[in-house]
């Protein structure tokens, strides 16, 4: 059980060193984890560039676009920008493998197989009435031979996870979709209708 | 620094740099021109009138292109495999066997060589050179190659995947061109 003199001091020492204390060293560590970039927010600036162009829209002129229009064309915008960085990440994976001459180092991993040995003792025991038996005792296993062997796997593991988000990133972008065009259909069958009656009468 | 900058440029022909420089996404062999002559069929035929559907269209695109790349990626894989069989022939007289650089001779890479070529004649020729010395008919290799080849079977899923995402794509894109247009009545039609 740690002592109080030990908890004492490593709380001392704690507050010795509690990771960077300027802004910049804050912004710099927060990105110490970071692997990929795939999972984090989109950036502001594509979102925007994004909902630029889904709104540049003739349709949409005639009437402002309710709460709910908003949050669609947000949403599609956001879709896009994850769409548009995934396959970004893509296209500068296969880069990396076609310069660095590792053509084939998407599709083909390398896997060793260990082929391991053990001993088996036979040796007498006794149970607890004294009466002796038989038991086995097998020893730690140990490597007999390790041969590597090259096999083919559809791709890498860092081509599945891009992959992985590519499908996420284009399911998302789907769905994003079909409810902007829901969307547009609801506006479009709003708006004719009232010229309709006008129309009519 | 400066040689080395003098010799790339030397060597570098315009076509090269217009495809570095051009802002696609391009690997190593593939062309600039290439894309933009299918994207400008492509917007030829999709016509599209807001900056969404411009936006999708370029997407139709980006699939159309992906797509061809994995097929190239899928060919080159076939014909690599293909090779491999047919140096294990030519060097060990049956496919299971891998030969080595030594069992090979000079005319039996080239012939190798010829086997995969670009020219269909030399092709033609070459397969009848190989089927002369091995009786192993190029063709039934090649299948066996497509049949194990675990990269172009790898090549192959995904070109299925994306066709399936751009039927998707299009479809959505066919049904947003459905939607009634809106009539300004103080536009200017250009061009």
């Amino acid at each position: 059980m740690t002592s109080d003199r030990r908890i004492g001091a490593n709380r001392a020492n704690a507050k010795n060193s509690t990771g960077p204390k300027s802004e910049d060293g804050k912004r710099r560590v927060s990105q110490n984890a970071r692997r990929h970039g795939l999972t984090q927010a989109s950036a502001p600036e594509r979102v925007l560039h994004h909902l630029s162009i889904i709104l540049d829209d003739p349709r949409l002129d005639a009437r402002p676009l309710s709460r709910e229009g908003h949050a669609l064309a947000m949403s599609l915008a956001d879709a896009e920008a994850r769409f548009e960085r995934v396959r970004a990440a893509e296209f500068r994976f296969l880069e990396d493998c076609h310069a660095l001459g590792r053509e084939r180092a998407h599709l083909e991993s390398r896997w060793e197989k260990i082929t391991t040995t053990h001993m088996i003792f036979k040796e007498w025991r006794f149970d607890e009435h004294g009466v002796p038996f038989e038991a086995t005792r097998k020893t730690k296993p140990e490597i007999k031979s390790r041969k590597e062997k090259s096999k083919v796997i559809p791709y890498s593991s860092e081509m599945r996870r891009l992959l992985r988000y590519r499908k996420q990133a284009e399911n998302g972008r789907h769905r994003a979709l079909k409810e902007w065009i829901a969307y547009l259909k609801r506006l479009s069958k709003s708006k004719t209708k009232p010229n309709e009656a006008a129309d009519a009468a | 620094m400066n040689e080395t900058t003098e010799i790339t440029i030397a060597e570098a022909t315009a076509q090269d740099l217009m495809d570095r420089f051009s802002g696609e996404h391009l690997l190593p062999g593939e062309s600039a021109a290439d894309k933009a002559q299918l994207r400008a069929a492509f917007l030829g035929e999709l016509a599209p009138k807001t900056a969404l559907e411009a936006r999708l269209a370029d997407d139709l695109v980006e699939y159309e292109w992906e797509i061809l790349r994995h097929r190239r990626l899928r060919d080159a894989a076939c014909r690599g495999e293909f090779r491999a069989i047919a140096s294990n022939v030519l060097g060990k007289g049956t496919p299971n066997f891998t030969a080595r650089p030594e069992d090979l001779t000079e005319e039996d890479n080239t012939l190798l060589y010829e086997l995969v070529c670009e020219d269909p004649e030399a092709q033609a020729k070459a397969e009848e050179v190989f089927f002369e010395r091995t009786s192993w008919e190029p063709r039934h290799l090649l299948g066996m190659a497509i049949g194990i080849s675990g990269r172009a079977q790898a090549h192959e899923e995904r070109i299925v995947d994306l066709e399936r995402r751009r039927r998707a794509l299009l479809k959505d894109y066919r049904e947003m061109k459905t939607i009634p247009r809106v009539d300004v009545e103080d536009a200017e039609i250009v061009g």
